[in-house]
């Protein structure tokens, strides 16, 4: 017999025994198997003929098998012979809820953050952070953006009440962009430069239902020798399927920024949809998500970084508007509410 | 901005179905926002930024449409110029501001009737939200969103001396608009006669001098105005029009003189009127053009990607951009329309949109770097990591704070304020966060939430003889009482590696109940405090319970955290732990216990002592209490034997009795 023949004799064994409920089954059983007539005994014979490696190889195999049987019926005869348990007197309601200790939930803001600081971590980007309290020059004019213009105007800016009632050349605000965090990134460090800055920013926009006067942003600069609109492009495109899954498409469109040159908006497939079309994307299949572009010449000269030499690329994104994405939040009210079913949830 | 379908296909037949066309301009970043049929019309909503003043018309929009299908742009075209009349008109035209007002055209149109315009004109106003008004007005707005150049028409006979000046308004003078509201022009730029305003400069017309059915000769206005000017003055009086628009955002000043001509024939169209040989125009001609310069290989440094030079030159050429080849670049001459192209980058940009940024490749080539961690970041996560272990929840608040800002200060100072539009102060910055913890536990408990354990970290902001001050601070508030708010802080404490060196002392704090308040010291300075919140600022808040809050300097523990563990041998021989309870008098703190019995312990068998019941009551005189704790005794070299043990407990609770008035319990 083959060694697939002595498999083949244990798997049978093991459907005997497995069908054996009875002590009397089980007795049946073991006269079959391992009496002085049983199969395992027979298995023996002829064994005298083969050569002597053959031999004791198979002898090796036969006997373990022997072993493992007799465990078995062993095992199966004392389970068959234990007396049958009731349930114990200080039996339990299994079904009753556990007692789980009380656990704090992250705030999703705060962990939505920390995923996209992680994220561009993981793409070399340092994470640092910038004031809150800022002037017109590091929120308007190093950042290229004429203050009495009409591309100042998006910033619906709350300024802060000075002493001197703001006579100083320049006053004093609470930023409204991350951006400015940009100028002091680079007026302090020499390039390469690739970090990310998270953070508050603040705007005179009523609270509603998609605005807040204070929210979040996340900024990223990255100056170097050589850095292109494709290395842009190739950045934004990998950080987006990491924070919107693998199959995300990332879409780029011109637009303007005053810090920026060339500038776009960037929009990734609906994350509902995938990008058939949806009431969340408004059929278009895409979701604006972020604004970039090349750092503005004039903005590096502000910095005092030489142009020629050396060029960036810099993006910024809401973070509450991501994390609405994200969990289908419906109102970015909800954030700031402490309501202890909406702080439940996460 | 609104256009309608069937008018910008007048300009550029695209050929193309309007979502095609939409997503086409879209790519090239002119942001059609929504497409929908309206009164018959089909409707294009456009976001048009700030540095595109010339897509704010049909004309500027069918451009770039034209550019970005291939389809020829037809502009309407002018009737043959009137020759001026040889008599001198019976009006005068006087600019006494000629630099907010660089250049000033007044066209006379004689004999109208300003009856409706045709249904065709006034359906595509009313498509775009216009509102019809006459034959004349209408022309002025259809020619508005035509090319972009605000007019204005004035009843020619109702100009006081039939004079036309162009000054700053006077002290007192006032105007009543078109809207019917007065305003106070002194200091703007304004459209006299020889009496009075009648119009603010690009922002909006008079009520007396407007185009009425009784009007027969018309004074149209086409000006170029300073944007600053313009916009100041529209922002002063808080009145923005079509015009105010986009003159802030700079005009082509090469439309001015046409659009004044496309008017006027149109008014002799629609109006039924005739043109006057009546021309005034105050500074005929146009600044030069610019030029700009950009070196060979700009493109493809900025882009990273090589677009044939021929392609790109047809793109600028396509743009209305002159290119020449200079050696070694191009200098290309800018369209009198394209104010915003100043630099070779924004060469660049005209190039990369029409070409297709989703033709540049997205393939990056960054070199790989090791981002070293934030200390704020990895302090913050192994806070939140314990405070959420512990039970607390993180909540997110606003920085302002209101009419509370100043209650329960952190930061030493004088509160910031805020200004809102008016330039009043509207809001305080908050200054500490109990004020916002406390809000987000009344929230709770309204909600029939028991035992709200929060926290948050963010900044704190006050004002002092430096400067304005931020601090990011730590705030917990907590439901379980004073010593499972405590705990939940030394549990931090512990994570942050600061546990060693910190120690909680008796203190007080404006908004904390006395004697029930501690702050937390770490090396001799104090980084914060902890105490039951004082109930009237409770009751401020609405907030029924009576919690527990804490503030922590949280940029003091990021800089002293110490985050990284080493592994510490530890005992393996047997300890003896022995119980002891003391009455003492109530004053004695348990840190003076603790001291106490550390001192007491010569020999280094202590290992450590733990706190485990305070009791008053009975079995225990008044004025006093019951301390008991367990000391953990070992040596470090052999079994301790049980008689070592009693003659160090011994010792303990003789220096209790001897120092503290300690008499051993039971």
């Amino acid at each position: 017999m083959s060694e697939s023949g002595l498999e083949q004799l244990r798997a049978e064994f093991d459907g005997a025994l497995a069908a054996a409920g009875t002590a009397a089954d089980l007795e049946r059983l073991s006269a079959l198997w391992i009496g002085r007539e049983g199969k395992l005994r027979r298995l023996t014979e002829g064994l005298g003929a083969l050569p002597p490696e053959e031999k004791k190889a198979r002898g090796k195999a036969i006997n373990e098998l022997k072993l493992a049987i007799t465990a078995a019926f062993e095992a199966r005869g004392r389970a068959l012979s234990a007396a049958p348990r009731g349930p114990a007197p200080d039996a339990i309601d299994v079904t009753l809820p556990g007692e789980r200790p009380r656990l704090g939930r992250r705030h999703p803001i705060y962990s939505t953050m920390e995923e996209l600081r992680d994220v561009f971590g993981r793409l070399g980007f340092e994470c640092v952070y910038g004031p809150e309290i800022e002037t017109t020059y590091y929120n308007f004019e190093a950042l290229n953006i004429p203050l009495d213009h009409p591309a100042a105007e998006p910033f619906d800016t709350w300024y802060l009440d000075e002493p001197d009632g703001g006579k100083r050349p320049h006053r004093a605000l609470l930023r409204s962009h991350t951006s400015p965090a940009q100028m002091h990134v680079m007026e302090s460090r020499v390039p390469p430069i690739r970090v990310v800055v998270p953070g508050k920013v603040f705007r005179t926009d009523p609270a509603d239902a998609s605005h807040l006067p204070v929210f979040h942003q996340i900024e990223g600069l990255y100056v170097d020798e050589g850095v292109t609109f494709a290395d842009l492009k190739g950045v934004l495109s990998i950080a987006n399927k990491a924070l919107f899954g693998a199959k995300t498409e990332t879409r780029f469109r011109p637009s303007y920024f005053p810090f920026t040159e060339p500038s776009a908006e960037v929009d990734v497939s609906c994350l509902l949809c995938g990008g058939t079309g949806c009431p969340a994307c408004k059929g278009s299949g895409w979701i604006e998500i972020l604004g970039c572009g090349m750092v503005h010449p004039r903005v590096l000269e502000f910095a005092k970084i030489d142009p020629a030499r050396y060029s960036g690329f810099a993006f910024g994104m809401g973070v509450d508007r991501i994390a609405m994405l994200k969990l289908g939040v419906t109102d970015i009210r909800h954030f700031v509410r402490s309501h202890p079913l909406f702080l439940g949830q996460w | 901005m609104k256009l309608t379908w069937d008018w910008l296909n007048e300009y550029c037949r695209t050929e193309l179905p309007v979502a095609k066309a939409a997503e086409l301009l879209t790519r090239a970043g002119v942001k059609v926002e929504g497409i929908e049929e309206k009164g018959g019309e089909t409707v294009l909503e456009l976001e048009i930024t700030a540095n595109r003043p010339d897509c704010l018309s049909l004309l500027g929009v069918a451009r770039e449409a034209s550019v970005v299908t291939g389809k020829p742009m037809r502009e309407p075209a002018l009737p043959a110029a009137v020759p001026h009349a040889a008599t001198s008109p019976d009006w005068t035209l006087d600019v006494q501001d000629r630099e907010l007002c660089p250049r000033y055209i007044g066209r006379v149109v004689r004999g109208v009737r300003p009856g409706s315009s045709t249904e065709a004109v006034r359906r595509r106003l009313e498509a775009i939200g216009l509102r019809p008004v006459n034959a004349i007005v209408d022309v002025t707005n259809f020619v508005l969103y035509e090319c972009g150049q605000p007019l204005h028409a004035f009843d020619l006979d109702r100009l006081a001396g039939h004079a036309v000046q162009v000054r700053r308004g006077r002290p007192g003078e006032k105007l009543k608009a078109i809207d019917g509201r007065d305003y106070d022009v002194a200091g703007a730029l304004v459209i006299a006669d020889a009496e009075k305003p009648v119009a603010i400069a690009g922002v909006m017309g008079g009520k007396d001098t407007e185009v009425t059915a009784a009007t027969t000769r018309v004074l149209l206005e086409a000006a170029v105005f300073d944007p600053l000017s313009v916009r100041r003055t529209s922002m002063k009086l808080a009145l923005a029009s079509d015009a105010s628009y986009r003159f802030q955002r700079g005009l082509d000043p090469a439309r001015v003189d046409w659009a004044s001509r496309r008017a006027a024939a149109l008014m002799a169209e629609f109006g039924r009127g005739q043109v006057a040989p009546e021309v005034l125009d105050s500074a005929p001609g146009l600044p030069p053009a610019r030029q700009v310069r950009i070196a060979t290989g700009t493109i493809a440094r900025v882009l990273g990607r090589e677009i044939e030079p021929a392609q790109s030159r047809r793109i600028l050429e396509l743009l209305g951009f002159t290119v020449q080849d200079d050696g070694g670049g191009w200098t290309v001459t800018v369209p009198s329309w394209r104010g915003d192209v100043s630099r070779d980058v924004d060469i660049v940009e005209e190039v990369a949109r029409v070409y297709g940024y989703d033709r540049i490749p997205d393939t990056p080539r960054v070199p790989i770097v090791l981002a070293p961690p934030n200390p704020f970041d990895e302090a913050a996560r192994e806070t939140r990591r314990a405070l959420c272990g512990a039970g607390f929840g993180e909540v997110l608040t606003l920085s302002f704070t209101g009419r509370h800002a100043h209650e329960a200060p952190f930061l030493p100072g004088e509160p910031v304020g805020v200004l809102g539009k008016t330039g009043k102060r509207e809001e305080l910055m908050r200054q500490g966060l109990v004020p916002s913890l406390l809000e987000a536990v009344r929230t709770h408990e309204a909600y029939g939430e028991k035992g709200a354990d929060l926290f948050e970290i963010a900044k704190v902001y006050a004002r002092d003889p430096r400067g304005f001050q931020e601090r990011m601070v730590l705030g917990v508030i907590g439901s379980g009482g004073f010593s499972a708010t405590k705990g939940a802080l030394e549990q931090v404490l512990e994570r942050l590696g600061l546990a060693a060196g910190a120690s909680f002392r008796a203190s007080e704090r404006g908004h904390l109940v006395p004697g029930r308040t501690a702050e937390l010291v770490h090396e001799s300075v104090v980084l914060g405090a902890l105490g039951e919140v004082d109930p009237a600022l409770c009751a401020v808040h609405d907030v029924r319970s009576r919690p527990v809050a804490a503030e922590l300097d949280f940029e003091a523990l990021v800089d002293r955290a110490r985050l990284a563990r080493r592994f510490q041998e530890f005992p393996t021989l047997p300890a003896i732990q022995r119980d002891i309870a003391v009455i003492l008098d109530r004053p004695v703190s348990w840190a003076e216990v603790a001291g106490c019995v550390r001192a007491a312990s010569s020999s280094g068998l202590l290992e450590s002592i733990r706190f485990f019941d305070l009791y008053e009551g009975k079995g225990v005189p008044a004025g006093k209490k019951s301390i008991a704790f367990s000391v953990t005794l070992r040596a470090p070299d052999r079994t301790l034997t049980s008689e070592e043990a009693d003659r160090e407990v011994r010792g303990i609770v003789e220096a209790l009795g001897a120092k503290l008035g300690g008499i051993l319990r039971g």
